[in-house]
């Protein structure tokens, strides 16, 4: 009898318990879906460069759904946009707190890293969002930069290859990489990617320089 | 007692005839919502199966060929029309409740099998499963349930048993989540085997083992003698093991939460009928048989629900026949304490009907009220699923039929309804955007076949869910190749703005030349120069 009673209590138990977990997750989901349209809105605004209205609605997304960590990362991009890179270092820490597989946002807090001069600390960032993702392409770019300050010119080289490899459209990866192989005395290489980016950006001001220069280099 | 018993069965006729009636017809009055793009590349691969053209052979696809065939049969004897693919589906969907109710008779009682077929056809019917659309799902479960059912009785001779297997493989080769059926098959055979409660012998499992392998064994052997084996290979074995290890177990239990969530908050109460009838193993003393049945069923559809973690909502089709006895066994454990069988016979009848009146009443707009165009655009957001109709149409009224089509997107509904061969052997865009070693090879392939073909026709779909992206635009190395390509070659004939709350815009010709959408998600149709 006694056992039956413990039973039937395991039972309901069994029962509450669930039914607890479902009504939690119907409203995590209300919330999920809230949290997700402001956070799309502010991604539309930031897309128009209105960044203090885009702010507000990622700040809204993050007040309903404060583990929301694409929300942290885009709030981060707008302050970083603003000029507010303190504050932007910042939405990024806790983006990679939230999730840590989150490339995009280490990508990101490497640029604002760089932005705040703290160099190594970028590259150490960088890395880490290309080993959990190698397609993000411009921050084999940026990473190809520091490097290529820092005196590491091969490993530059190795990234703004793989940059162009991945995203042949990429016009700055192709100027970059022609000034680091003119920095190296390598002009007949370096013009042709010179070339190649005023091919893709015809208005690329840098490039066209950069192109008169090892011309005249060359011979 | 007698005429109680026979109040009973009026009142459970009368229950079930009033809810099948009211899904038949829900079906019926949105029978014409668009093809989506799952739908669109079974009717495509169905259409060109029709025309000798073996899956795989022209196009990617990492779905095994069942499904190709089932659209194929019902493109022959329904029609070509997406009102008469999803009237067929209401056939099917019909044969499945009843096939489920033969299951919950057999393993509860008259009540649970009404009501677990019911349930079913309820569950099945709910947006939040995408159940107005003929997914593969719906066409997996037919014979996957009749290979269990036959499994589960105990007339027949040894023939059942490799029919059984047949019907459980056959499921397998419309969708691969299917093979946790098969297994399910074979633990509960195996389960009956050791346990002594049935005289099965040897020679039972090796005919079920043996029907279970023969749709794939004669799948593959088409496939060795038509010169294909490498292309179904590489696309439903190499490609399919990389596309279920993408999404890490994190990710997965919140793709589960957040769509089981959907479905929980319209269709409560069937569920937590269910959820009784899983925790009353804990009270119900006799038949435990039967929850050897019942839990492991539940198990095991879950787990067909589970690979790549994905969790997308047609998956819990799946799911729903374990879920619907378990809530045939929660109304039965239910009323099991009651001794007067009148209360117990109203309680009854009260319980069921109330539990699904709950999900009528919490999506009675949906069902009652809105027009199939709006069903589809709040199942599927701006997806541009209803216009494809009229981009079709243009193509198919400016091409003629062997010149081909190219759409930069995953929309092979196009390709279907236009009745125009791809260029390129990616009908689908989200293989060539993930993250797995094939990806790049993919995308290079795409372009290398649009140069080569030259179709007359390209469509470019500017919206996230075509690309597997958050970001409603083309990824930049595609579009780079692209607007050098169509700049040289093609001329823009026609611009689809889809816009939120509001009529899509069609521009074509000569107005699509000025036109500018003023939406981020749009169509834009582009025509070789001649």
């Amino acid at each position: 009898m006694i056992i039956k009673d413990l039973r039937i209590i395991i039972g309901f138990l069994f029962v509450g318990m669930v039914t607890w977990w479902g009504i939690s997750v119907v409203q995590d989901e209300r919330q999920h879906t809230q949290s997700v349209s402001f956070n799309e809105r502010g991604n539309i605004l930031s897309g128009v460069g209105r960044y203090d209205a885009a702010i507000e609605n990622y700040q809204r997304a993050l007040s309903i759904k404060p583990d929301y960590a694409d929300a942290y990362n885009n709030l981060g991009n707008a302050l970083r946009q603003k000029g507010q890179l303190q504050e932007s270092a910042a939405n990024y820490k806790e983006a990679i707190h939230l999730n840590p597989n989150l490339a995009d946002a280490y990508g990101n807090f490497g640029i604002v890293l760089t932005e705040l001069g703290k160099f190594n600390k970028a590259i150490e960032r960088y890395r880490f969002a290309l080993s959990l993702n190698p397609e993000l392409y411009q921050v084999h770019n940026s990473l190809a930069i520091l490097l290529s300050q820092g005196g590491d010119i091969d490993g530059a080289i190795r990234h703004y290859q793989q940059a162009i490899e991945l995203y042949p459209g990429f016009g700055k990866a192709h100027n970059n990489l022609g000034s680091t192989l003119a920095g190296q005395g390598k002009f007949k290489e370096a013009i042709n990617y010179f070339e190649k980016a005023i091919q893709i950006e015809p208005g690329y001001v840098d490039a066209k320089n950069n192109l008169e220069l090892a011309r005249s280099l060359l011979k | 007692m007698q005429n109680r018993h026979n109040y009973q069965g009026v009142y459970l006729t009368g229950l079930a005839v009033l809810f099948f009636a009211l899904t038949v017809w829900i079906r019926f009055r949105l029978s014409s919502v668009p093809l989506e793009r799952d739908e669109g590349e079974y009717a495509y691969m169905a259409q060109q199966l029709l025309q000798g053209i073996l899956p795989y052979s022209e196009t990617q696809s990492m779905k095994f060929p069942g499904i190709y065939f089932v659209y194929a049969g019902i493109l022959t004897l329904f029609g070509e029309s997406p009102s008469a693919i999803h009237l067929s589906l209401i056939l099917f969907n019909l044969a499945t409740a009843f096939i489920l109710f033969l299951l919950g008779r057999h393993l509860l009682n008259l009540t649970a099998g009404v009501f677990a077929a019911v349930s079913f056809s309820v569950l099945t019917l709910s947006p939040e499963v995408q159940g107005l659309w003929a997914n593969s799902e719906h066409f997996v479960l037919l014979p996957a349930l009749a290979g269990i059912l036959l499994l589960l009785v105990m007339k027949g001779g040894p023939a059942k048993f490799f029919l059984s297997g047949i019907l459980l493989g056959s499921s397998l080769l419309i969708k691969q989540h299917a093979v946790f059926y098969c297994l399910f098959g074979a633990f509960y055979m195996g389960f009956r085997f050791l346990s002594r409660t049935q005289s099965l012998k040897i020679r039972d499992i090796t005919l079920f083992a043996v029907g279970g392998i023969i749709p794939l064994l004669l799948t593959l052997i088409l496939y060795s003698l038509s010169g294909h084996m490498a292309q179904f290979w590489f696309s439903t074995v190499q490609y399919a093991s990389e596309y279920v290890s993408l999404t890490s177990f994190r990710e997965g239990y919140e793709n589960f939460k957040y769509s089981f969530a959907r479905i929980l908050e319209y269709n409560f109460s069937i569920l937590w009928l269910a959820l009784i009838g899983l925790a009353s193993i804990a009270w119900v003393k006799d038949k435990k048989e039967r929850f050897v049945f019942l839990f492991s069923f539940f198990i095991f559809l879950f787990l067909a629900i589970t690979p790549g973690f994905y969790f997308r909502p047609h998956y819990f089709l799946l799911w729903i026949p374990a879920l619907c006895l378990l809530a045939g066994a929660g109304v039965e454990s239910l009323v099991y304490g009651l001794s007067s069988p009148k209360i117990k016979n109203f309680t009854r009848t009260v319980v069921i009907f109330v539990a699904l009146a709950i999900p009528f009443l919490l999506q009675k707009d949906i069902f009652f009220n809105m027009t199939p165009f709006q069903v589809t655009r709040m199942v599927y957001g701006l997806n541009p699923f209803a216009e494809s109709l009229q981009v079709a149409s243009y193509i198919r009224e400016h091409s003629s039929e062997n010149q081909k089509v190219a759409v930069l997107g995953s929309e092979a509904q196009i390709y279907f309804f236009s009745n125009r061969k791809s260029a390129t052997r990616h009908i689908y865009m989200y293989p060539l955007m993930e993250r797995h070693v094939y990806a790049r090879g993919m995308r290079s392939e795409l372009v290398r076949e649009i140069e080569t073909n030259q179709p007359e026709f390209v469509v470019i779909a500017n919206l996230g869910g075509s690309w597997v992206s958050q970001r409603p635009y083309i990824p930049p190395t595609l579009n780079d190749w692209s607007q050098v390509y169509l700049k040289h070659n093609y001329e823009i004939r026609g611009v689809v703005d889809i816009r939120a709350g509001q009529k899509s815009v069609f521009k074509w010709d000569e107005e699509a030349k000025s036109y500018n959408p003023k939406s981020r998600y749009h169509l834009l149709i582009y025509k070789r120069r001649s």
